[in-house]
């Protein structure tokens, strides 16, 4: 984009808003996306997750590594509080997928990301100030909230596009 | 007057031991909720960091292909030391936040250690930006 966010450290002037700061362009899969082609998506992404929407352009929630392997896992104890899609660390307490490769494919297959999303999502409106964005991530103990214009997914912002802002980053 | 690392960073920053139990490093960190523990040696001088993204790489790499009890075996056999990253990205606590931030952003930094000389004194991560963001909005009354 190439322009210079402004940002006041000592809170002077007007505020940015969610737009300004966002990630215009964002990765995203719709709820008949099989699971093995939403696997695919985050390897060669490499993320962990996006938000899932629909024909409409419209948020229908997120989809994240941690929900694909609950897809094919029986021994899973992962506790899963608030959201934490996104999460750039898996617990470690991996299920044991040794002999297992087949079956996993198998089962990434045969099903669809609208099994096993979460069909809540934090959003925040393209017109939000900066400050309502921060709480959001703190409250929520999320890295990443997705941004929208009415109903339409339109972007994406991340703890780092906050620490961009203090870094007088070009955005 | 521009701000430095000192006037964002958490000054409470828990540590470790390089000879303590992995286990241990990963109760701290879920407990305490945080994703760096940077660690030191008898004089408390820095010698490495431990993230959680360190500790899912190492247990995977030592137990695939292993059931779940002796995973948690294997686990408790490790200690700090054997999966520390011994490069700490370190930062001086009187420098310039925005350098700091810069630094981060451009890098994919995700922390840094603010140190006095060798010592640990803070830590500055992406949780510290974001409370800075909320509560500088908050005080201006939106």
């Amino acid at each position: 984009m190439g322009r210079v966010i402004t940002f006041s450290q000592d809170g002077e002037g007007p505020d940015l808003t969610a737009r300004e700061i966002m990630q215009p362009s964002v990765v995203s899969v719709s709820p008949e996306t099989p699971l093995l082609a939403a696997h695919r998506l985050f390897v060669e992404e490499e993320i962990g997750g996006c938000p899932v929407v629909d024909d409409l352009g419209q948020v229908a929630g997120v989809v994240t590594s941690s929900d694909l392997l609950r897809a094919v896992t029986d021994e899973y104890d992962t506790i899963l509080g608030a959201p934490d899609y996104f999460k750039s660390s898996l617990d470690y307490r991996m299920p044991n997928f040794a002999g297992r490769d087949d079956d996993f494919q198998d089962h990434l297959a045969s099903r669809t990301v609208s099994e096993v999303m979460t069909d809540r999502a934090v959003c925040v409106d393209a017109s939000a100030p900066i400050g309502k964005v921060a709480r959001q991530l703190q409250e929520n103990r999320i890295h990443r909230v997705l941004v929208v214009d009415g109903d339409r997914l339109i972007g994406i912002i991340s703890t780092f596009d906050l620490v961009a802002l203090l870094g007088r980053v070009t955005h | 007057m521009s701000k430095r690392v000192r006037d964002l960073m958490t000054q409470e920053v828990s540590v470790m031991e390089r000879n303590d139990e992995l286990r241990l490093a990963d109760d701290v960190m879920n407990l305490g909720r945080i994703r760096h523990l940077p660690i030191v040696d008898e004089d408390g001088e820095l010698v490495g960091i431990v993230s959680q993204r360190d500790l899912f790489r190492s247990a995977l790499a030592r137990a695939l292909g292993y059931g779940s009890v002796a995973q948690d075996k294997i686990m408790s056999n490790l200690v700090i030391k054997d999966v520390m990253t011994t490069q700490v990205e370190t930062v001086d606590a009187d420098s310039d936040l925005a350098d700091a931030a810069h630094r981060m952003f451009k890098q994919k930094i995700g922390c840094l250690v603010a140190v006095e000389g060798n010592k640990p004194v803070g830590i500055l991560t992406e949780a510290d930006f974001v409370r800075y963001v909320a509560e500088r909005e908050r005080t201006k009354g939106e």
